[in-house]
């Protein structure tokens, strides 16, 4: 046959899709991080010195660094933008600040005795806000900004760049997607004045002087300063004249990025490469690499083998990869916590059969994670006893053990018949090798222990996944992954009530979860700002569904990089969509 | 004629080679083709093979350690080795056969039937009938596949029989350009002039003097959809389309290979399967070089 | 000849305007829409700005007016803007007409260089080891899938032998050097010009056999014409047809057929660009890539069968 439509089809089809790995689901974006210091006032932290895993070089000054940002991490097209990162927050840290992050304690530790669920995040530290303060009534926050911090283009820093950042994220006509940090400010004073039209301005949040913002929401918000990390800070002075219909088509994010981050744009190629340069002025100090280039790559394999050919000096590595890479002479395996938790979920309104919490403790218990992550992800997984992972946030909840006895006992009391059910469909939007195997993993369990039969299914169309779960709410079982941090408020968009499809992400058409506790112990876990309380509470909200099982959390993945041993002082915790964290860019450097 | 068919015994053995039918002559050049043979031969086993595959064995997991990636001859009951959920390599090679055979014929078949029967009947006809089946076949080659594919198989879900039809579609309006463009020579022919002169009716035209004519390119249409549909056929499970994983098929155990250390390191989980498409590959493209050397009337050595 | 080619024109805008209604219907018709790839639910579904994504995008009014607008537009110039980045769809496609040129273009043109000359060799010297060699040869090539070949190449060239550069058009931080771009184009070029060589060279060797063993060649042979001048005024010219269609239904390839070695080689053409405009339901990108597509396709036919005329004089379409 004529090659045409035969061979190298124009299909790439999924091949090609799996490859350009969309942007999906909470390929999480946000990181797991213990939250710390939510409620208590910052302190101005000087840029921390931390050890890093990759060995230091005794290199000075200068140097390109060439990498591969790619993987579930990131966005998989080369064109984003900083209120859009997704999974490339990394990428953006180099050339954005935002009010505040989380230091890393020790990096050392991700090389051995890697648990996920310990996590590496240290204290929320300031990065271009020195210092934050709660008011008296509890409903006002006041940050104070680190003066003299300037633009790559010389201009001053000030609180009006943090005002504009927040109303263009809020604008219902920036038909980029609407910015994931909808929650930090959502309770603002004005927003939904502002978002309604009938106001010009976000009221609560105020513009006290150039070095002073503070922002008043309708009820107390204990988890601001930490939300607020996800949020990078844009040039006011860059945007203001772009009209927020044409934000996302503007050629400002092609040819000028501007930003307070170490490197500043340079040049952007298409399909090719993003580079950026070292920026004299930042404030913590100027950067030692001359260059940092972003090599776009289609294919994880491809960036492996650019890597080991010494082409670039950074990339993502698969957990079936790891064992090889560890034996580079000439790389470093830098292990991380996701932030993302995969889960099963049975969709109830399709068969009532799961509507029965027993049932679906009994899948929890029919299924060996244990097993699969020992023998499956090679140990690259960590078990959760809920959403949570996080020691604080999990208390002393304990998983579910591997008793297929047990399972078999609640189906029967129950009285259900799993076998009945037929074939069930198990879909996914994951399109890598390994997660078919976990959830072919997955379904012999329940074949063998419950006598249910599962097919796996991988859909990596996006939407076309998303019109099976969501707007049909046709998926019959599922298998996707959740963020699970920064802090235990996640769990409000999962499991509280008002966050009900098609408002929020809780459930789909037909169905959503509707528990009155966890209803109420994630809104006062909202407003504690007692440390050690709020901890608490969401420790109730974990030992409550833990048993109530809206979904069945299954364990935290572990990513990673691989980065070249000429690359020195490099912090990289590679949480799944980045999360916020001080990763001393200026302080990287690399030996020719 | 009828005269000389009531003289010539039916039989074979009796006759001499210039008095055998054509197909009887076709069939006895084959025999003599021995590449040909080599080629039906190697089909056949390779099929067989597929046949006799333990299912169970290619779908049983062994999560345990010790299981998982061991090379040929580290655990025994394992010949071939296992792959990365411990299931059997051999096994699944060899069941994996089934589903890439069938979907190799099955597609190729339809794709080669309705190709020819539209490349012909284009060809043959000429005039409004070939303008208008032609430009029927430019919209056929304009279409984007994957568009094509991820909308039928949405609407009428995934699985086997789907597969083999959606690739069948997607394929045939190359054929038929092929085979239209062969006709078309063969039209002006002066063996054709002179059937059309005694007054050979169109229907027994086409079947008698111009698709044994055609055997060649529409062989080698055929040989090369087996082999790209079995490769494209890992592709599709991609898109949830067709036969998906854990259910084996050639072209999805190659699919471990994007896999840098499967590529390396662990080449008994893939090289098996790849050499028996490679194999059966060759075997098809034998079987049909045997075939258009039996089938073409215009070689005046009986090969 | 010119009346043939100007009714073939004529004829063509229907067809192709045809083509345009069959594909934007198509994907109106594809799971899901443009807004569910933008806003991803998980993060918090919100309905009034999905409804405002679906209008900036004209996806609120009925599908025969979202084709006429598009068409009005399209025949002025305007093909839109991309989804995801806003950039213009005209000169994104160009852009990615581009890359696939040179890839596949170069593959072709490759493949046919060396597939139809090896062609004739094997079916002249047909079951000599050189025939079977290429064959075995050949099939190896497309027996694989492009993206074992695609890594393994850059595994074993790229990696361990080092004799290329590693993904990608050109060297990243360095101006741009036309060595070291054909040393980037050399790898994907060959694995995809091999594939092509296989297939010319079968359909040669398969169509040169049919004339070789003609009556009239034996006459040709018995006049005393030395075999050099029976094969090539005789038998090529007669040989050719099959592989002009070919050329003619490889030629469209160039517009995204390659798009698995486009992905593991990191190169943007459009094979990629249609994958993602699918992906993301981008339905003024997937309308840009099919207008060159269909024109490609009507008018490499249109040139196939004007060269059938040339290859075969006898060849008439009444």
């Amino acid at each position: 046959m004529a090659r045409r439509k035969m061979s190298r089809p124009r299909l790439g089809l999924a091949l090609a899709l799996a490859l350009v790995i969309p942007v999906l689901a909470a390929c999480g974006t946000t990181s797991s991080s213990p939250s710390t210091a939510a409620s208590q006032p910052g302190a101005s932290q000087a840029a921390p010195s931390v050890a890093t895993s990759a060995a230091p070089s005794g290199a000075g000054a200068g140097g390109t660094l060439i990498g591969a940002w790619v993987g579930p991490c990131c966005n998989g097209n080369d064109w984003i933008t900083p209120l859009d990162p997704g999974g490339d927050a990394h990428w953006f840290d180099k050339i954005y600040g935002r009010l505040t992050t989380f230091e890393v304690l020790d990096p050392i530790k991700q090389a051995a005795d890697f648990d996920a669920n310990s996590g590496v995040y240290g204290k929320l530290t300031g990065d271009l806000a020195e210092s934050w303060e709660i008011s008296a009534d509890k409903l006002t926050w006041t940050f104070k900004l680190r003066p003299g911090v300037t633009w790559h283009d010389g201009e001053p820093f000030t609180a009006n760049d943090v005002k504009f950042t927040i109303e263009l994220c809020y604008n219902k006509k920036n038909t980029m997607a609407p910015c994931h940090y909808v929650t930090a400010v959502a309770g603002a004073v004005g927003v939904k004045e502002y978002q309604d039209g009938t106001a010009t301005e976000i009221t609560g949040v105020k513009v006290v002087d150039p070095n002073t913002i503070s922002f008043t929401f309708t009820a107390p918000n204990s988890l601001f300063p930490t939300s607020i990390s996800e949020l990078f800070i844009v040039p006011q002075h860059k945007l203001k004249d772009i009209p927020p219909e044409g934000m996302k088509a503007a050629e400002y994010w092609k040819t000028s990025q501007i930003g307070t981050g170490p490197f500043k744009w340079s040049k952007y190629t298409a399909g090719v490469s993003t580079e950026l340069v070292a920026f004299d002025n930042y404030w913590r100090g100027k950067p030692k690499l001359d260059k940092i280039i972003r090599r776009h790559f289609k294919d994880v394999s491809a960036a492996l083998l650019a890597f080991d050919a010494g082409e670039i000096q950074l990339t993502y590595l698969t957990a079936d990869e790891v064992a090889r890479e560890r034996q580079n002479a000439n790389a470093v395996v830098l292990p991380g916590a996701s932030g993302v938790d995969n889960a099963i979920q049975a969709n109830p309104a399709k068969y009532p059969e799961f509507a029965k919490k027993e049932v679906r403790q009994a899948l929890m218990y029919a299924i060996d994670r244990q097993a699969i992550i020992d023998n499956v992800y090679l140990g690259a997984a960590t078990i959760v006893p809920c959403l949570y992972g996080l020691p604080n946030l999990k208390g002393s909840v304990a998983p579910f053990a591997y008793d297929p006895a047990k399972a078999k006992s609640l189906v029967a009391a129950a009285g259900v018949d799993l076998a009945k059910l037929g074939e069930l469909t198990m879909d996914t939007y994951y399109a890598d090798p390994l997660s078919l195997n976990v959830m072919t993993a997955i379904a012999q369990n329940l074949k063998d222990n419950l006598g249910l039969t599962v097919k796996p299914l991988q859909i990596t169309d996006g939407p076309a996944w998303n019109k099976l779960y969501y707007t049909d709410g046709l998926s019959q079982m599922s298998f996707w992954g959740a963020a699970n941090g920064p802090t235990g408020d996640r769990g409000y968009n999962y499991f509280h009530s008002a966050a009900a499809w098609p408002t929020g992400s809780n459930g789909w058409k037909g169905y959503s979860y509707k528990n009155d506790t966890v209803d109420k112990l994630l809104v006062d876990a909202r407003v504690e700002f007692d440390q050690a309380k709020q901890d608490a509470l969401y420790a109730q909200v974990c030992q409550v569904t833990s048993e109530d099982l809206p979904a069945l959390y299954l364990w935290q993945t572990v990513r990673f990089h691989v980065v070249s041993k000429k690359v020195g002082n490099m912090i990289l915790i590679p949480a799944a969509g980045g999360g916020s964290y001080y990763d001393a860019a200026e302080k990287w450097t690399i030996t020719e | 004629m009828a005269v000389k068919e009531a003289a010539a015994p039916p039989a074979v053995e009796a006759a001499s080679a210039r008095h055998a039918s054509p197909g009887r002559r076709a069939l006895r050049r084959f025999l003599r083709h021995r590449l040909a043979i080599v080629g039906l031969i190697t089909i056949a086993v390779i099929t067989l093979l597929a046949v006799i595959g333990n299912e169970e064995k290619a779908l049983a997991l062994n999560l345990r350690p010790g299981f998982p990636n061991q090379p040929p001859g580290a655990l025994p009951g394992f010949p071939l080795g296992t792959d990365a959920l411990g299931r059997d390599v051999l096994a699944r090679t060899l069941v994996g056969g089934r589903v890439s055979i069938l979907v190799a014929i099955i597609s190729v078949a339809i794709a080669t039937g309705i190709g020819t029967t539209v490349g012909v009947i284009s060809g043959y006809s000429g005039g409004k009938v070939d303008s208008v089946l032609m430009r029927f076949v430019d919209i056929v080659l304009s279409f984007p596949t994957i568009l094509l594919l991820l909308v039928v198989a949405f609407l009428v879900g995934p699985g086997l029989v789907t597969m083999m039809i959606m690739i069948g579609l997607v394929t045939w309006a190359s054929g038929a350009r092929i085979m239209r463009g062969q006709v078309l020579t063969l039209r002006e022919m002066v063996f054709v002039e002179a059937a059309r002169v005694i007054g050979v009716s169109g229907p027994r035209m086409i079947v008698t003097h111009i698709l044994p004519n055609i055997v060649a390119p529409l062989v080698v249409f055929a040989t090369f959809g087996v082999a790209t549909v079995i490769v494209f056929e890992a592709s599709l499970s991609y898109l949830g389309l067709g036969v998906q994983p854990p259910t084996p098929s050639w072209g999805n155990i190659l699919q471990q290979t994007r896999v840098v250390t499967v590529l390396e390191r662990y080449p008994w989980q893939w090289v098996p399967a790849a050499s028996f498409i490679v194999m059966m590959v060759l075997a098809v493209n034998f079987v049909g070089d045997g075939l258009r050397d039996a089938v073409d009337q215009r070689s005046t050595s009986d090969r | 000849m010119i009346t043939f080619i100007i009714r073939r024109l004529l004829i063509s805008i229907p067809v192709f305007l045809g083509i345009t209604v069959l594909i934007f219907t198509f994907i109106a018709l594809a799971p899901g829409n443009l807004a569910d790839a933008l806003i991803r639910p998980e993060l918090g579904f919100d309905q009034a700005a999905r409804e405002a994504i679906l209008k900036r995008y004209g996806l609120d009014q009925p599908l025969p007016i979202r084709y006429l607008l598009w068409l009005a537009n399209a025949l002025q110039g305007e093909l839109g803007y991309r989804v995801n980045s806003g950039s213009a769809v005209g000169s994104e496609v160009m852009r990615g007409l581009i890359n696939s040129i040179i890839l596949t273009g170069s593959a072709l043109v490759l493949g046919i260089l060396v597939g139809v000359p090896l062609g004739v060799l094997s079916a002249v010297r047909q079951y000599s080891k050189i025939d079977f060699g290429l064959t075995a040869v050949t099939f190896l090539g497309i027996s694989l899938p492009s993206f074992m070949l695609g890594l393994g190449g850059l595994y074993l060239f790229g990696l361990q032998l080092r004799l290329v550069p590693i993904a990608g058009m050109t060297s990243v931080g360095k101006p741009f050097d036309f060595v070291d771009f054909l040393r980037h184009l050399a790898l994907p070029c060959l694995i995809l010009g091999f594939g092509y060589a296989a297939i010319f060279l079968r359909y040669t060797r398969a169509s040169m056999l049919d004339v070789i063993h003609l009556d009239y060649m034996t006459t040709a042979r018995a006049k005393g014409l030395p075999n050099k001048t029976v094969l090539s005024r005789h038998a090529f010219r007669n040989a050719l047809i099959p592989v002009i269609t070919l050329i003619g239904l490889s030629i469209p390839e160039i517009v995204g057929a390659a798009v698995v070695t486009e992905a593991v080689f990191s190169w943007p053409g459009l094979g990629l660009m249609m994958v993602e405009g699918v992906n993301d339901r981008d339905y003024l990108l997937i309308m840009g890539i099919t207008l060159v597509l269909a024109t490609t396709v009507l008018v490499a036919n249109l040139m196939t069968d004007v060269s059938y005329g040339f290859a075969d004089p006898r060849i008439r379409y009444n």
